[in-house]
């Protein structure tokens, strides 16, 4: 994949969750993918997992947005890593993040999600 | 050179950074950091900027520790965006003799071959402390 296929498949993977959109978030991982919150010592392991776990947070009234993306892609590795902010609305929305995500490509999907997480996991297990 | 060494200059260069945390090599570590280097704990609320403040921090880290090790890199080194990020392992030995694992990520601003920014994020507790 590109570098500039790395971009836009991480700008798919963070729209389809911030849209809340389950079926544009499984088009973007891989079917083994792996998702693990470094920070928090938390893995879910398979697309499915992955889903079902996004779609449970998507139940409850706090909405989350993911902007202000610095994206370093590293084609020649697999890789792409982003930083970037979340910000929450609804009742008692936490402060804005500074957040951190290392996504590995298998293919033309992302295969593992590192997610390093300022203050509390908000990706409720 | 081409786009390889890049990637290879870059990866260098974080892995003397960090042999130089691991040795307590603070010359080095430095040597690594313009002067004007903007150091943040993002997973913490910590911002230190020039070679006083982050040598400050640095100290205050191997004071309160008997070893840190970083190991288990994964890079993604950005040569076109002036960026690398890498993964590692942490392993702190605490004074007690007890030792501290942390999966933590830092992402690298570089500027004619040293880091202007380096940004943290920590698992755990933080140990890169802007305070006693």
């Amino acid at each position: 994949m590109t570098e500039a296929g790395l971009v836009a498949l991480a700008e798919a993977y963070f729209a389809a969750l911030d849209a809340r959109d389950p079926e544009d978030l499984a088009a973007t991982l891989a079917e083994e993918a792996v998702l693990s919150i470094e920070t928090h010592g938390i893995a879910h392991t398979g697309r499915d997992a992955i889903v079902r776990l996004f779609a449970a947070r998507w139940e409850g009234p706090l909405r989350a947005r993911h902007h202000d993306f610095t994206h370093s892609p590293a084609a020649a590795h697999g890789r792409i890593t982003s930083q970037f902010t979340v910000t929450y609305t609804g009742p008692e929305a936490p402060d804005p993040k500074s957040n951190a995500n290392v996504l590995t490509v298998a293919g033309d999907r992302i295969a593992r999600v590192q997610v390093y997480m300022a203050g509390d996991n908000t990706i409720r297990t | 050179m081409t786009a390889q060494d890049d990637r290879a200059a870059q990866i260098a260069l974080v892995e003397r950074y960090f042999a130089a945390v691991d040795a307590e090599d603070l010359g080095t570590l430095l040597g690594t950091l313009t002067d004007a280097c903007v150091f943040t704990v993002e997973t913490h609320d910590v911002r230190l900027q020039g070679h006083a403040e982050i040598a400050t921090m640095f100290r205050r880290l191997w004071a309160e520790h008997a070893a840190v090790k970083h190991h288990r890199f994964t890079h993604v080194p950005d040569p076109a965006g002036g960026r690398i990020a890498s993964r590692f392992t942490v392993e702190n030995t605490e004074r007690d003799g007890s030792l501290t694992r942390k999966s933590n990520c830092n992402f690298f601003r570089l500027e004619n071959g040293r880091f202007s920014e380096v940004a943290v994020y920590m698992a755990g507790p933080n140990t890169l402390k802007d305070t006693p």
